[in-house]
């Protein structure tokens, strides 16, 4: 019998990389996070960017890491920013500096949802100030049962907020999540669960 | 007028955006010092490129922080991934899949030192 020389190679997954990856994620979210300036943010757009494409053709390759992590962040950075544009609240409401709140409950909580799983994936602690800088000195050993994820992987993680559903492309598949919130900002305990096969294309609304 | 105010703006320091560029800094530095296959290191060099392209254009705006940081990592990058080309193929193939020692004491010392000191700077460590 032949080999099948059309499938695509796989690489192994690079643990290192992906840990890599995700610190950048979460260095650039918390600029995001912090700044309300637009113009400041858009200078990190290339950035983000290349965390995009860097993400998914590792994605590509190895079917590990999360694929909508750099759409997520850019897709943020970018509404973010039209947010602050002179059509919307900031400039209905000149004092304030703060991003509408809306917004940050929506689009925030997604990306740094999706940042948060991927720390726990990889066993990275959660975040504090503290904690990242002093992770940021260290770096980790791949935990002992990290493996590379499979193409349907158990998405589980610890959530906080309201009630939403999400849906979630990986590997070509798209995967539908009910995230049940108790509406306890203070309870990390709440779970949520993934399920493969959905077709669904909604992504807070936008689509991709 | 508009723009005149534009410029001013790009012009101020940016303590958020120098911490998260520092912090990037961080995280590559840890990244190329921790990997041993130029396939691997090749994979971040967009990424790579994309934050050096930040970095000199916002020192550029405001004269901020440490202009060699960028320099320095990027000749750490290419001179490391130099030591994974074919000339040095015979120590990959004698099993020492590292890079090689003199390597690390010359040029590994130098974009760290200047990571630390800029993350002392900013109040990232103490």
């Amino acid at each position: 019998m032949s080999e099948n020389n059309d499938s695509p190679q796989i690489e192994p997954a690079n643990y290192s990389f992906e840990v890599a990856l995700v610190r950048t994620a979460r260095a650039l979210f918390d600029y995001v996070e912090l700044e309300n300036n637009p113009e400041a943010i858009k200078k990190i757009f290339p950035i983000l960017a290349s965390l995009e494409k860097a993400s998914n053709d590792y994605v590509n390759l190895t079917n590990s890491l999360h694929p909508d992590l750099g759409l997520e962040l850019r897709e943020w950075a970018t509404l973010k920013s039209e947010f602050l544009s002179p059509e919307h609240s900031i400039n209905k409401s000149p004092q304030s500096k703060n991003i509408d709140r809306d917004f940050i409950d929506h689009y925030g909580d997604s990306a740094d949802r999706i940042i948060k799983y991927l720390e726990n994936s990889l066993g990275l602690e959660p975040k504090t100030t503290a904690d990242t800088n002093d992770d940021l000195h260290n770096i980790p050993k791949p935990p002992s049962l990290w493996e590379p994820s499979e193409a349907e992987p158990p998405y589980t993680g610890v959530i906080a907020g309201t009630d939403h559903v999400v849906s979630f492309k990986t590997g070509g598949l798209n995967y539908n999540h009910t995230l049940i919130a108790d509406g306890d900002l203070s309870n990390d305990n709440d779970t949520f669960n993934g399920k493969g096969g959905d077709a669904g294309h909604d992504h807070f609304g936008s689509k991709y | 007028m508009s723009n005149q105010v534009n410029t001013i703006e790009n012009n101020v320091f940016n303590p958020g955006l120098e911490i998260a560029l520092v912090k990037i800094a961080r995280v590559l530095f840890n990244y190329i010092k921790s990997e041993d296959q130029l396939q691997h290191l090749l994979q971040i060099r967009p990424l790579f490129d994309a934050w050096l392209e930040e970095l000199y254009s916002y020192t550029n705006r405001t004269e901020g922080l440490d202009t060699d940081l960028g320099l320095e990592l990027n000749e750490w990058l290419i001179f490391k991934t130099e030591f994974c080309e074919p000339e040095h193929a015979q120590q990959l193939r004698e099993g020492k899949n590292n890079i090689d020692k003199d390597f690390i004491d010359n040029y590994g010392k130098i974009p760290e030192n200047i990571i630390l000191y800029l993350e002392r700077k900013l109040g990232i460590i103490e």
